[in-house]
């Protein structure tokens, strides 16, 4: 240890040796892995997010939302997240190539949201207004939506104005201590727009060879647990 | 001995003037010290105000800049970067000069060097409120402020391997090699990142590995490093022993450069199952040099806990010795299957994070930062202010630390039963973050005293420097400066 050289390159050789194999080696086998076509749709996976969604996501990144959110289904065996309905299948490297950032998120006070859409029933379009507006109320204030909900809420997301010719066709339906004076109204900003459009595309489902679709658990309990949660408001943190 | 700064007694026998390296530090000491406290208060508060949001998210919700998903990484930021890293890595240069037995080379670096990385603190802190974070946990401060503090701690890097290299000691005390990891590995991990992330090439879950593996380095072998090796230094001291074990602080040393840096995947992770075995394998290695270091400091500490116990330095140093051990033990714990699968993603983590930070690493540098700035200085402290920044310190990351971890098991038990609604397991676990928020507050309030006392004690120095230039003096003050009582 008397020689400072030594010294020097022994701790250069460890630390460029978990550089290459925790970087370097996954990056060669996984770091320009391709979109795979979907045998059901015959559509890329994953899917180009729409543009915007992806400026939802730069406000996702902006506050901080994957502080409280992940958005990792975990393989069976490690964790209930399939069994509470989590998603259909666990989430592999696939699911996250054209995220960018990557916002796995490593706690949950809020629940995980890699398949929010989805488990909202996104692929219903008559259900998609409703589903926009639920989201739009719960980033307004989710205690809303959500009696107990310790999620903030995002006022600055949204504009209250007077109301002058009418109603407007987006304005949040708030009643009770929510709802504005009368003669208001509250509607969404652009950037409350757009993330909820970027909740609205997070959805890791396509059945993959690596990760193939399970069948729906059948464990009653644990699905009315999930069912209940999300008619009295849906998922929240 | 124990006039000296815990360095053995053979260091102080080689005849090297310890004064003359002390006053080295002066200048660097005037200029970086304050600094490093007011972040350290300006931490707390954030950190304090982001856990009073977790059981009253009503509270300041009208303003963008101070949502919980905003002030938790700033605060963090502030703490982690602007006051362990900076404090830990100007305490790492003292004690690697008196280890050299050198005066400190090149303070100009350092000077150039800590303002450079004040400025990528400011940037870093106020780019996350102002929602420029990067989104990558650990890292979220804006690329540009990271490669402040980058060059930053390369010029301070330089410095300190200059000071190494002109040691007039045979052989140094192994603190030494600690620091000297760490002035490595934050250039490295940094700098890496910086390169790796910002390119259009780097797709999908390559990105989550390479900010995993940096910011693992940054916490676990920057800060952590600088972290152990001042506790290696503080604790023979504080003991009034020499250290253990040379040996097992090798095992130490090397366990934390080979095998440390692999830690980063979790069971569960969406990546190849190679990848994840060896970072499960890297976790479990690393362990070994958490069990010697634990060998080594209870062998250090053993027969001497009555004066451990004497000094608040002596409690502080004794406090982030367990707290490192017992954050690396629960690193590895984590790291198996059985456990992750109950606990990952739940507050028990945060709080692992929080034993190694504000533990391993604040509560050490808390101990040494009043000794170096009253010897660097010669101003002496006010020691109550000191003895209640100890005392609220420790009580209040040690409330942090085991509400978080009891409200992680909680809320990973409750978890696991799939049956139960989530909103139940949230509340379940709401107890003990309502708990955690006290140990936040007595944290914050304990910066107030060491502000007080640093402020006051360098405004002192200052008033001195600028009455001795108009007497055309140039002589220190030499007034009374001693040990932390």
């Amino acid at each position: 240890m008397n020689s400072t050289p030594l010294l020097f390159l022994g701790i250069l050789a460890g630390l460029a040796a978990s550089w290459w194999g925790m970087v370097v080696a996954p990056k060669l086998q996984i770091g320009s892995a391709p979109t795979v076509v979907l045998k059901e749709t015959g559509q890329h996976y994953p899917p180009t997010r729409p543009g915007v969604a992806q400026q939802g996501a730069e406000v996702y990144r902006s506050l901080g939302c994957n502080t409280c959110h992940s958005q990792i289904v975990r393989p069976e065996g490690y964790g209930h997240d399939l069994l509470r309905g989590w998603g259909p299948r666990r989430t592999v490297a696939q699911d996250y190539l054209r995220d960018q950032p990557i916002m796995l998120g490593s706690v949950r006070v809020g629940p995980d949201l890699a398949n929010i859409a989805t488990r909202m029933g996104s692929g219903d379009s008559n259900a998609q207004p409703a589903m926009v507006a639920y989201h739009l109320k719960h980033l307004y204030h989710p205690r809303t939506v959500m009696e107990g909900s310790v999620m903030p809420a995002y006022p600055f997301l949204f504009e209250k104005r007077r109301i002058v010719e009418g109603p407007s066709p987006d304005a949040l339906k708030l009643e009770g201590a929510y709802a504005p004076e009368a003669g208001y109204e509250v509607v969404p900003k652009e950037e409350a727009r757009v993330l909820v459009a970027y909740l609205l595309s997070l959805k890791s489902s396509a059945s993959l060879v690596e990760a193939p679709v399970i069948p729906p658990p059948t464990n009653a309990p644990v699905k009315a647990a999930n069912t209940a949660s999300i008619a009295t408001g849906g998922p929240s943190r | 001995m124990t006039s000296n700064v815990g360095m053995p007694s053979h260091t102080d026998s080689a005849g090297w003037a310890a004064n003359e390296v002390d006053a080295s530090f002066r200048p660097v000491a005037l200029l970086l010290v304050t600094k490093a406290v007011l972040w350290l208060v300006a931490g707390s508060l954030l950190t304090l105000l982001a856990s009073i949001k977790l059981h009253g998210p009503s509270m300041m919700s009208g303003s963008a800049w101070l949502t919980y998903g905003r002030v938790l990484p700033a605060g963090w930021t502030a703490l982690v970067f602007g006051f362990a890293g900076q404090a830990g890595t100007l305490l790492g240069l003292w004690t690697l000069a008196r280890a050299a037995g050198q005066r400190l080379q090149a303070p100009g670096l350092v000077l150039a060097g800590g303002v450079l990385w004040n400025l990528g603190v400011l940037a870093g802190v106020v780019g996350i409120l102002a929602g420029f974070s990067t989104g990558r946990e650990g890292l979220e401060m804006p690329s540009g402020a990271l490669a402040l503090l980058t060059v930053g701690a390369a010029l301070t890097g330089v410095a300190g391997w200059k000071t190494y290299s002109a040691r007039t000691t045979a052989r140094v005390f192994p603190s030494a090699w600690f620091v000297l990891l760490g002035l490595i590995a934050f250039v490295w991990f940094a700098s890496a990142a910086l390169a790796m992330l910002g390119g259009a090439d780097v797709r999908g879950s390559i990105q989550l590995l390479i900010q995993r593996w940096a910011g693992n380095g940054l916490q676990r072998i920057w800060l952590g490093g600088l972290a152990l090796g001042l506790i290696l230094f503080a604790l023979p001291r504080a003991a009034q022993k020499p250290l253990a074990s040379r040996e097992l602080t090798l095992i130490s040393f090397w366990s934390l450069v080979f095998f440390t840096p692999w830690a980063v995947t979790l069971p569960g992770d969406p990546l190849p199952r190679w990848v994840v075995s060896f970072g499960v394998a890297g976790h479990t290695l690393a362990a070994i040099g958490v069990l010697a270091a634990a060998i080594n400091f209870w062998k250090t500490g053993e027969g001497a806990v009555a004066r451990l116990f004497s000094t608040s330095a002596g409690r502080l140093v004794t406090g982030a010795a367990v707290a490192y051990v017992v954050a690396g033990t629960l690193q590895y714990l984590v790291s198996l299957r059985v456990v992750a699968s109950v606990v990952r993603f739940t507050w028990l983590p945060v709080g692992i994070d929080w034993a190694l930070v504000g533990g391993g690493a604040i509560w050490v540098v808390l101990s040494v930062l009043p000794e170096f700035v009253e010897r660097a200085t010669g101003r002496r402290l006010n020691p109550g202010l000191l003895n209640l920044n100890a005392t609220l310190s420790l009580v209040g990351v040690g409330v942090v630390v085991l509400s978080l971890i009891l409200a992680g098991v909680i809320q990973g038990m409750s978890l696991s039963n799939p049956g139960k609604a989530y909103m139940d397991t949230v509340k379940g676990s709401m107890h003990g973050v309502r708990l955690s928020s006290l140990g936040f507050l007595l944290f914050f309030l304990g910066q107030l005293p060491l502000l007080a006392a640093v402020v006051g004690g360098l405004t002192a120095v200052a008033r001195d420097a600028v009455g001795a230039v108009k007497s055309w003096g140039l002589a220190p003050t030499g007034k009374g400066m001693g040990a932390r009582s």
